[in-house]
C-alpha cells in the first residue's frame, strides 16, 4: 500500500475548529500494524493515515475486527507482538516510533492517556479508587512526592496514601472534576461499590490525572446504558471545552459519532474508507460502506418494514480479498475494485474516500472528482463493463448467507 | 393493577393479529420472581431475609403472531421476566398461562412439552452453544429429544433449517468458534425454530452484533415471524432496534412495567416520566446534531430494597409530591393523547390523575415529548 499514489489533497485542517496552519497534535501517516499467528500474517492496520488537530474529537468508528482498537494501542507502542511501520506517526512532531520504552512510558500518560471500554477489568480490584488515582498522579503529575519503589511499595501495603498527600488532594479534585458526588468519600472506595458509569467517570479521572493532551477513548460507553452513556458522553466534551484536551474517541456506534466528534474516520478490515467532517459524513456519505451502515440502523423516525443489512461478513483478516476489503460486500463492486485502495478527494476540505468509484475513469469529469449517486455509479459501472479496458470480476459467492 | 388488567384483558391482544382475536396466546398476572441474596448464618439466625426483586408484580399479555418489546435499562428485570416466562425460572408467585393451560406449576413431561412451544434465544450466542459440538448436532438435538426426527429426517431437517436461517448446509460439521458473531446467532436461532415453536423469547439476541450484521439478524427474525406465525417477546435495551421489531412495548423499571401500549403511541406519545427519560436518551443518527440532554441522573436504586411508592421517585424528573414516595401508581389507561388507544396504552404515574397543564408547565420535556 506504501507505494500508492498519496492523494493531491492532503487532509486539510479540522472544519469545525479555527482554521490554522498549526501542525496536527497527532499525525498518522500510512500505519501498518501486522500481528504474525499460526495462521500467517494478520494485518490488523492496513495502511491508516489521519491527523488529529488540538481541542478536536476526533472520532474512529468501525465494526469488530476494523482495526479501529488496535490503531490505538499501535500509536502508543502498546501493540503487543505486534510488527508496527508508517511513513510518519508523530504527535507534535516528535516520531513516536523512535521512542524506546522508557520515553513512551513519559509520553503516555503525560501526553496521552487511554480510557477503555471496560473499566471493571482496567481498574484495580483491590485498590480503592482514591489510591489508583493518586498513584497516576504522583507519577505523571507535578506534585513533588517520592515515587521511588520503596516508598510505592510502603503505600502500597502499609501506610496507604495519605489523605492529606497532594496526590491525594488531586484525585479527589479530579474525582470533583469528573462528576463524582462526595468525591472525598468516594475516593476510599473500591472498584466494586461504583456503578459502571461511576467507574467509567474514575477511569476518565485517572486519565486526567497526568495533564494530557490527548485521551484515547476505546469504546468508553459500549457497556454502559443510553441514559448513562449521555452523562459520560457529555462528561467528555465538558473535559474538551474545559481543558481544550484533544479526544480521539473510538466506537462502533455512528450514533455516538454524531454527537460528540468533529471529524471521524469510517474503518473496515484495518483499512480506512472515508474520512470526513461529522457533519458532511452523515449528510454527503460517498463510499458505499459508509451508506451501508447508516443504512443499517434502525432508526426512531423510519417506517421501513425490513433494515437495509449489508450482507455477508467481515472477511477473514488472514485471507482478506485482494484491493477493497469490502468489494465482497459491495453492491457497486466492479473491476477497478480488485486494485489496491487510493483516496479519492471531494469538494469539501478533508472529505476523502477510499473507494474506486471516485476515480477518474469512473466519474471523469474536468480536475474535480465527481460525487457519483447510486444509480449513476451502477450505470457508468455498466458502461465500463461493455468497454475492453475494464473487466468485471466474478461476484464471490456468499457462501448461502442471508437471501 | 390487576382490576385494571382484567378489564382490558380481552383488549389487548391486538397487535397485527387482532383478527385472531380471544385467548392470548401467552398472559402473566402478578408475576414476581424474587432471588434470595447470599446470606451470613448471623443473618440466617436472626431471619434477616433479603431478597432482590428481579421481578416485582407484572402482568402481561401477548397474541399470537405479536411481537412484544420489553425495554429497560440493564438491572430493571428485563432478563428474568423472560426467563420466567419461558419457565426457566420458577416463578414465586402469580401466574402464567401459555395457550389457554397454566404453566407456572409446570413440572417433568408437561415442562418437557412446553419447552416444543416456547424456546428462548440468548444474547451471546458463543456461550449458549456447546463448543463441543459441531453445529449441525446442535441444531439437530432439539429434533431427538423431543422424537421429532431422527436418522436421516434428522438430517434433512437440519439441512433445511440451514438454509432457512442463511447458512450453507456444508457448514454444519463446523464449530461454533468457527463462525462469526453473526452466523452464530443463525445457529442459535435455528436451534430455537427446530422444535417449530409458537413462542420464542429473544433476550437481547443482537446487542452483541456490529450494526451491518444486526440488521441481517433482525429482517431474519422478523422473515421467520411471518413464515412460521410465530410470537415474540423481544428483550432488549436498544429502543431503535426494539421498535423496529414490536408491536407493543412494554418499559420496565426495577422489576414493574411502568407504562405499556402499542409501540406508536409509546413513541409518539410516551406517558411515563421514565418513558420519556429514555427515549430522550436515544442516540440519533437523524435530527439535531450535538449533544444529548438527558433529564435522567444516577443509577436505578437497589432492587434489594426498592422506594416506597413509585419506584422511579428517587430519580423523577416530573416528581410531583408526598404521593408518588407514599402510594404506589397503578397502570392505567393513558387519556393524554388522541392518537392513543387508552384502553391498550397504559402506565402507571400519578400524573394520570392531575392535570395536564400543570405536568407541562413543571416537566423539562414540555408538552412535546417523543416523536
Amino acid at each position: 500500500m506504501s507505494s500508492q499514489p498519496r492523494p493531491t489533497q492532503r487532509a486539510g485542517p479540522s472544519v469545525s475548529t479555527t482554521v490554522t496552519e498549526e501542525p496536527p497534535l497527532l499525525a498518522v501517516d500510512n500505519l501498518h500494524t501486522t500481528f504474525t499467528t499460526e495462521r500467517g500474517d494478520v494485518p490488523a492496520v492496513d495502511g491508516v493515515s489521519f491527523a488529529i488537530n488540538e481541542g478536536e474529537v476526533f472520532g474512529i468508528v468501525g465494526e469488530s475486527g476494523s482495526g479501529k482498537s488496535v490503531t490505538a494501542l499501535s500509536l502508543l507502542g502498546l501493540a503487543d507482538g505486534a510488527t508496527v511501520t508508517a511513513d510518519r506517526l508523530c504527535f507534535r512532531d516528535e516520531d513516536l516510533l523512535a521512542k524506546d520504552e522508557a520515553a513512551l512510558r513519559e509520553i503516555r500518560g503525560n501526553d496521552i492517556s487511554m480510557i477503555f471500554q471496560d473499566p471493571m477489568s482496567s481498574l484495580n480490584p483491590v485498590m480503592t479508587v482514591g489510591e489508583q488515582i493518586a498513584e497516576v498522579v504522583r507519577h505523571h503529575g507535578d506534585v513533588g512526592e517520592s515515587q521511588s519503589l520503596f516508598a510505592e511499595l510502603r503505600r502500597k501495603y502499609v501506610t496507604g496514601t495519605s489523605e492529606s498527600s497532594a496526590s491525594w488532594q488531586r484525585a479527589v479534585e479530579l474525582l470533583d472534576t469528573v462528576g463524582i458526588p462526595d468525591p472525598a468519600d468516594r475516593a476510599n472506595e473500591y472498584p466494586h461499590q461504583l456503578s459502571g458509569g461511576m467507574k467509567q467517570r474514575v477511569m476518565i479521572a485517572q486519565a486526567l490525572a497526568g495533564d494530557p493532551d490527548l485521551i484515547i477513548a476505546d469504546e468508553p460507553t459500549t457497556a454502559l446504558d443510553v441514559t448513562i452513556e449521555a452523562q459520560i458522553l457529555n462528561e467528555l466534551l465538558d473535559l474538551r471545552d474545559e481543558f481544550g484536551v484533544s479526544i480521539m474517541l473510538i466506537t462502533h456506534d455512528l450514533a455516538v459519532v454524531r454527537e460528540t466528534c468533529d471529524r471521524v474516520a469510517v474503518m473496515y478490515a484495518g483499512e480506512m474508507m472515508e474520512t470526513a467532517d461529522t457533519r458532511t459524513l452523515f449528510e454527503d456519505p460517498r463510499h458505499p460502506y459508509t451508506r451501508g451502515l447508516i443504512d443499517s440502523i434502525p432508526r426512531t423516525d423510519d417506517d421501513r418494514e425490513w433494515l437495509d443489512a449489508i450482507e455477508g461478513n467481515v472477511p477473514d483478516p488472514t485471507a482478506k480479498p485482494q484491493g477493497c476489503p469490502f468489494r465482497t460486500r459491495c453492491d457497486a463492486a466492479f473491476s477497478l475494485c480488485e486494485e489496491p485502495l487510493v483516496a479519492y478527494s471531494a469538494e469539501e476540505p478533508g472529505h476523502r474516500t477510499w473507494c474506486h468509484l471516485y476515480n477518474d475513469a469512473v466519474a471523469n469529469d474536468g480536475d474535480e472528482v465527481q460525487r457519483v449517486d447510486d444509480a449513476e455509479a451502477k450505470q457508468l459501472i455498466q458502461e465500463h463493463e461493455a468497454s475492453d479496458d475494464l473487466v468485471t470480476p466474478q461476484r464471490p459467492n456468499f457462501g448461502g448467507e442471508y437471501r | 393493577m390487576s382490576s385494571q388488567f382484567e378489564s382490558s384483558v380481552t383488549d389487548t391482544t391486538g397487535g397485527q393479529s387482532a383478527e385472531s382475536g380471544g385467548e392470548p396466546l401467552l398472559s402473566a398476572k402478578g408475576l414476581k420472581k424474587h432471588f434470595p441474596v447470599e446470606q451470613s448464618f448471623l443473618d440466617r439466625l436472626f431471619g434477616d431475609d433479603e431478597w432482590v426483586h428481579a421481578v416485582d408484580g407484572v402482568d402481561l399479555t401477548l397474541a399470537e403472531r405479536e411481537t412484544l418489546g420489553v425495554v429497560g435499562e440493564s438491572g430493571c428485570g428485563k432478563s428474568t421476566l423472560g426467563r420466567t416466562l419461558s419457565r426457566l425460572y420458577e416463578p414465586t408467585a402469580g401466574t402464567i398461562h401459555f395457550d389457554g393451560e397454566e404453566i407456572s406449576d409446570a413440572e417433568g413431561d408437561r415442562l418437557k412439552a412446553l419447552r416444543k412451544d416456547v424456546q428462548v434465544i440468548f444474547q451471546d450466542p458463543l456461550s449458549s452453544l456447546n463448543p463441543r459440538k459441531t453445529v449441525g448436532e446442535i441444531v439437530g438435538k432439539p429434533l431427538a429429544v423431543h422424537d421429532i426426527a431422527t436418522g436421516e429426517a434428522k438430517d434433512e431437517r437440519v439441512a433445511e433449517l440451514f438454509e432457512e436461517v442463511g447458512l450453507s448446509p456444508d457448514l454444519r460439521d463446523r464449530y461454533p468458534h468457527e463462525f462469526s458473531g453473526g452466523q452464530r446467532q443463525r445457529v442459535g436461532i435455528a436451534r430455537a425454530l427446530a422444535v417449530e415453536p409458537k413462542l420464542i423469547i429473544a433476550d437481547e439476541p443482537v446487542s452483541a452484533l456490529d450494526v451491518s450484521v444486526q440488521a441481517q439478524i433482525i429482517n431474519l427474525m422478523k422473515r421467520l415471524q411471518q413464515e412460521y406465525g410465530l410470537s415474540y417477546v423481544f428483550i432488549a435495551h436498544d429502543l431503535s432496534v426494539v421498535r423496529h421489531v414490536s408491536d407493543r412495548i412494554a418499559v420496565m423499571y426495577l422489576g414493574k412495567i411502568v407504562e405499556e401500549g402499542p409501540t406508536h403511541d409509546i413513541f409518539e406519545a410516551p406517558a411515563h416520566p421514565y418513558t420519556k427519560s429514555l427515549l430522550a436518551a436515544i442516540p440519533s443518527i437523524t435530527g439535531e446534531m450535538g449533544r444529548r440532554t438527558v433529564h435522567l441522573d444516577g443509577n436505578p436504586p437497589s432492587p434489594i430494597d426498592p422506594p416506597s411508592g413509585c419506584p422511579f421517585h428517587t430519580r423523577c424528573p416530573e416528581y410531583i409530591d408526598e404521593e408518588c414516595e407514599a402510594d404506589e401508581p397503578a397502570l392505567q389507561p393513558v387519556e393524554q393523547s388522541a392518537e392513543s388507544d387508552p384502553e391498550r396504552h397504559r402506565s402507571a404515574c400519578h400524573w394520570n390523575d392531575r392535570d395536564e397543564a400543570d405536568r407541562a408547565a413543571q416537566s423539562p420535556y414540555g408538552n412535546d415529548v417523543g416523536g
